[in-house]
């Protein structure tokens, strides 16, 4: 069927249900038809055979109960007795005489007449009517046996409506019975459709609750038909997947936990290390200037691997679900204002800040997202760099800008990616590659989110929202 | 579906049209068996002649009649003097009473109004053929056989006549 008719046939006679009712419906009737026409045809030619003989019969022995009455050669009056005798409607002929009741001599073909003159025995032939007209010539027997036309020849009509109306009757009850058949079919389609229909349910349910990630989804196997082989199939198929769903989470809480692990063995030898470097960095006035040159190297270095490590830490925090908020009261305008001081950025960030907004979420973690956002914007666009904080009753809004290229194509939505670089030839950069992945876990952990985007006619955008009276929230 | 639709009407249609215009057909010329018989516009008496021999007799009766008819006839004109025929019985005591006949496609009885003094054996098959000829010119199986009783209690037959193959 193709697509263009499917579109015109109605949705409710697409299903397995209507199909498998139309099937059953159709061969009922063929069956039921069939049978029927059979019957009928084997009754019919029957009923109408044994009329025919019987009316053949009747008359033979009503002609015959009189031929040896009949004067011969017959004159008009034994005509008419022949013709009485035979019983209305019939004609009685002999050459010219003819003697007649009821019965049109149009109504005997040419062709009955014929056989009746030339073949020497009773013949017959059915005209619409439905009638039937008996035709024969009464014979002389001699007495050697043989016989031979006496010239007198008997014409009958016979009304076949008593039959027709037997055989009307027979198709009417063979057309009852098919029509009794079809609400059997279809009660039986309609149980053969359940009986393949559920199976089916049970299975779109199973799938659905599949796609919804509970994958200890299991079906019940009945029977052994074709139906249940595909249940068993599709547990097989279940318990695949949760087996492979449960290999992958496995290796990757290893990855996790092998990072959370390496992270906190090398904190403690980088706190010595960072100790070390600051007692150098203290003796570098009297170094020589390649001395110096390299122990400032290494200081920054250090510095570097400790943020990277602590980065690291924050991450395993958040990938472990350990991480919390601590909700406490802020006012947000002086939050940020203080975050901009601290970092030294006050002059280099333009702040639009209308009024105050005291809110209730982790001081700590804002403090981390925006230095973030801003610090980013500072290092990878062109200033001016401008941060816009606005807030209505339920969420606030922390929009930082930047005037730089922007982020091309796709880096909108990979920037938050663990160590992602949107410039591949520049693998070491300031920052440790975590810090935008690490603010939008934050924002997540408040319930919010961080979008990044390009400003029309500006350069980068990034959208910090989060809602402005925080509850406690469990990061995942 | 549409194509099912279709074959779905088409065969509820086939099924009312050969349950309504499957009636009783026209017909061309039908073989009937038989056609009757038994006019005739004589009958026969058998007779016999100078050696005792059997001899048919046609006379114009105009129709063929019973077998009761004709022995009745062969009674009342027991002899044929025209074509010298005679018969081999005597009718003198008979004086009126006719022979009664009960007559089967197989089996003719005949009982004669006459004593075995009366009729001899060939007085009996002058009976014999002509209730055979009559029965046969009926149209009535030519294998047919005839009982004769006589009113002395004989019973004569079944037989057959010797002159009608």
């Amino acid at each position: 069927m193709s697509p263009g008719r499917r579109a015109v046939v109605p949705r409710w006679l697409r299903g397995l249900r209507v199909r498998l009712i139309l099937a059953f419906v159709l061969v009922t009737v063929l069956g039921a038809a069939v049978a029927a026409w059979a019957s009928y045809a084997s009754t019919s030619t029957s009923l109408v055979d044994e009329a025919q003989q019987r009316a053949v019969t009747d008359v033979r022995h009503r002609v015959g109960a009189i031929t040896a009455d009949l004067t011969m050669p017959p004159d008009q009056a034994t005509l008419d007795r022949l013709r009485t005798a035979v019983g209305a409607p019939a004609m009685a002929t002999y050459r010219q005489l003819s003697s007649s009741d009821g019965m049109e001599p149009g109504l005997v073909t040419a062709e009955l007449r014929g056989a009746v003159r030339d073949r020497r025995e009773l013949v017959m032939q059915r005209v619409a009517g439905p009638k039937l007209i008996i035709g024969t010539p009464v014979l002389t027997t001699a007495l050697d046996g043989t016989r031979s036309p006496s010239g007198i020849e008997v014409y009958v009509l016979r009304d076949l409506a008593p039959v027709q109306q037997q055989m009307d009757a027979s198709a009417r009850s063979a057309a009852l019975t098919s029509a009794l058949a079809l609400p059997l079919a279809i009660l039986l389609a309609l149980l053969a459709a359940r009986g393949v229909l559920r199976p089916v349910r049970e299975m779109r349910t199973a799938a659905r609750r599949l796609a919804v990630h509970d994958l200890s989804t299991r079906l019940r196997v009945r029977g052994v038909d074709e139906l249940a082989d595909l249940a068993g199939t599709f547990n097989h198929m279940a318990a695949e997947l949760q087996g492979s769903v449960a290999e992958l989470r496995r290796m990757e809480s290893d990855a996790r936990r092998f990072v959370a692990d390496v992270s906190h063995e090398l904190r403690t030898p980088l706190t010595t290390l960072t100790a070390v470097v600051e007692v150098l960095e203290d003796e570098t006035e009297a170094m020589s200037p390649n001395a110096r040159a390299s122990a400032l190297l290494a200081v920054q270095e250090t510095r570097k691997l400790t943020r990277l490590v602590e980065d690291l830490i924050e991450v395993s925090r958040f990938d472990a679900g350990a991480a919390r908020t601590r909700p406490e009261e802020v006012e947000l305008r002086q939050a940020v204002t203080d975050c901009l001081r601290s970092r030294g950025w006050l002059d280099a960030v333009e702040l639009d800040a209308p009024e105050p907004i005291d809110a209730v979420l982790d001081r700590r973690r804002f403090d981390v997202v925006v230095a973030n956002l801003v610090g980013n914007a500072l290092r990878h666009g062109e200033p001016p760099v401008r941060l816009r904080l606005r807030a209505d009753e339920r969420e606030v809004e922390v929009e930082v800008t930047d005037h730089g290229p922007g982020l091309p194509g796709d880096l909108a939505t990979r920037v938050f990616e663990r160590f992602y670089k949107a410039d591949a030839a520049r693998t070491r950069s300031e920052g440790s590659g975590l810090g935008l992945a690490i603010a939008a876990e934050n924002a997540r952990l408040h319930g919010g989110d961080i979008a990044a985007g390009n400003l029309p006619g500006a350069g980068a955008r990034f959208v910090l929202r989060l809602p402005r009276y925080a509850e406690e929230v469990t990061g995942t | 579906m549409i194509r099912r639709s279709a074959v779905l009407l088409g065969t509820f249609g086939l099924l009312m049209a050969t349950l309504t215009a499957c009636g009783v057909e026209p017909s061309g010329v039908l073989h009937g068996g038989e056609a009757p018989t038994g006019v005739s516009p004589t009958t026969t008496l058998y007779y016999l002649g100078d050696q005792g021999n059997l001899v048919p007799d046609v006379r114009r009766t105009e129709r063929l009649g019973t077998v009761t008819d004709a022995l009745a006839l062969l009674m009342r004109s027991s002899q044929n003097t025209e074509r010298g025929l005679h018969s081999a019985f005597n009718t003198r005591s008979a004086d009126g009473h006719s022979p009664q006949v009960t007559e089967s496609d197989e089996l003719i009885t005949v009982v004669l109004p006459l004593a075995s003094y009366e009729i001899g054996s060939l007085g009996v098959d002058q009976f014999v053929c002509t209730a055979l000829g009559v029965h046969r010119q009926a149209g009535r199986p030519a294998d047919a056989k005839v009982v004769v009783t006589l009113t002395t209690g004989e019973r004569l037959g079944p037989r057959t006549c010797p002159v009608l193959r």
